[in-house]
């Protein structure tokens, strides 16, 4: 929806739930949204397997909010 | 005028029942269960049973964005065993579902347990004989286990919510195949939920919550309201649930017996109401530090050894309803937390 409204998006998410990302987005019809994509899972982690997944994805996340 | 969407299409098998079936368990058009088949004059009958045109869109589904039509509502009623006079119980929960408030695309897809209940008040729940009685969240009650079911497969052939896609349930529950229960009106003590609403008692009205299978809640020693409301406070103050989590908008419903006594020691809905906002609580120190920092950042709470923990904002925020039959027991349903409220259509006939 913020993507619809002009707003640059970055979905962040684990490759899990990356099937159900990519099917609310085409059926939304914005099937080109960025997804920022760790391994499994987000939650319930430690504070250095948060920053290691960070680092994985830092560049896309960057990428896709200033993309013009 | 509203909105058309395509026409549904027509199937030909040139086998019998078996052939049918299996077909579209091998499409993956069911909830696992037989289904009955949807034959042109079976849907016609069921289109009886609403003046709205077969291609008008009555929602617009997550995740899969299908468009809900009359017809492809009546075709899986039809599938799910219903009887026609059900559709317009059926029409209006699936409006209640479609309203953005209820939020359905987190329901759809979630790792959280959550199914849609279908709570339904007025004359039409005795029309149809909707149970709200005996084992009313149970088996053996055609109303309320088809509808529930029809409601179900809407959500997978029109939405798209089919496990392990566009539904991620960790677990799941056995609510998620139906879901459906009349509030017991004659053996409430108070008013029933669409009343409090504002709706006039005669008005038949379908709410819909987006919530947990029944929790049980059991006192079968307290003789007195503040007793029975105690046992039901410690029930609803427990750790793990989403309301706990982030609040929301839960439901009590309070068997018969344990509402009468509730009732008789002086107690409105709306003090019981106040009651449990004060009382179900879980304290922030049985946490673990994880849990507990999530709640001290995210909810405020103040990190204290004696702080409680609420289950909802406001004491407002608790839904109570009566149902079941004879016994010592109520039940609660924990919903999905902040993410969905509960919404509500007048049933049209």
């Amino acid at each position: 929806m913020l993507e619809q409204r002009g707003v640059p998006t970055a979905v962040m998410g684990t490759f899990e739930f990356e099937q159900l990302a990519r099917l609310e987005a085409k059926n939304r019809g914005i099937a080109d949204l960025p997804l920022a994509l760790v391994p499994h899972p987000l939650g319930g982690i430690r504070e250095d397997e948060v920053v290691r997944k960070a680092d994985l994805v830092i560049e896309a996340v960057l990428k896709a909010v200033t993309r013009a | 005028m509203s909105t058309l969407g395509p026409a549904a299409k027509i199937v030909e098998f040139a086998g019998g029942w078996d052939e049918i079936d299996a077909d579209y368990q091998a499409r993956g058009w069911t909830d696992g269960l037989p289904i009955v088949p949807p034959t042109e004059a079976r849907v016609r009958e069921f289109l009886c049973h609403t003046k709205r045109d077969p291609r008008e869109i009555v929602g617009v589904l997550p995740p899969r964005q299908g468009e809900a039509t009359i017809e492809k509502i009546a075709a899986n009623a039809v599938m799910a065993g219903c009887k026609p006079e059900y559709m317009p119980v059926i029409l209006a929960a699936l409006e209640a579902l479609a309203d953005p408030l209820f939020n359905l695309d987190s329901v759809q897809a979630t790792t959280h347990p959550v199914a849609p209940l279908i709570v339904v008040n007025g004359p039409i729940a005795r029309q149809l004989e909707i149970n709200g009685g005996y084992n009313c969240f149970g088996q053996g009650f055609r109303a309320n286990v088809t509808i529930g079911r029809a409601v179900r497969l809407v959500l997978m052939n029109v939405g798209g919510g089919l496990p392990g896609s566009g539904d991620r349930a960790t677990q799941g529950s056995p609510a998620k195949l139906a879901y459906c229960v009349a509030e017991n009106e004659a053996e409430s003590p108070w008013e029933p939920l669409h009343v409090e609403a504002g709706f006039p008692r005669d008005t038949s009205v379908v709410t819909v919550f987006g919530c947990e299978g029944p929790h049980n809640i059991q006192d079968h020693f307290s003789n007195t309201g503040l007793g029975v409301l105690r046992t039901v406070a410690g029930a609803m103050g427990q750790a793990g649930s989403n309301n706990l989590l982030g609040w929301g908008w839960p439901l009590l419903a309070l068997g018969p017996e344990h509402a009468a006594t509730i009732a008789r020691d002086g107690y409105s809905k709306a003090k019981v109401k106040e009651f449990l906002f004060e009382h179900a609580r879980f304290p922030l120190a049985r946490l673990g530090r994880e849990y507990q920092q999530q709640q001290i950042e995210r909810h405020k709470a103040a990190d204290a050894p004696d702080t409680m923990l609420s289950i909802v904002k406001r004491a407002e925020d608790i839904s109570v309803i009566v149902a079941g039959g004879a016994g010592k027991h109520s039940c609660w349903q924990p919903t999905f937390g902040d993410g969905t409220h509960f919404t509500r259509r007048v049933v049209e006939r």
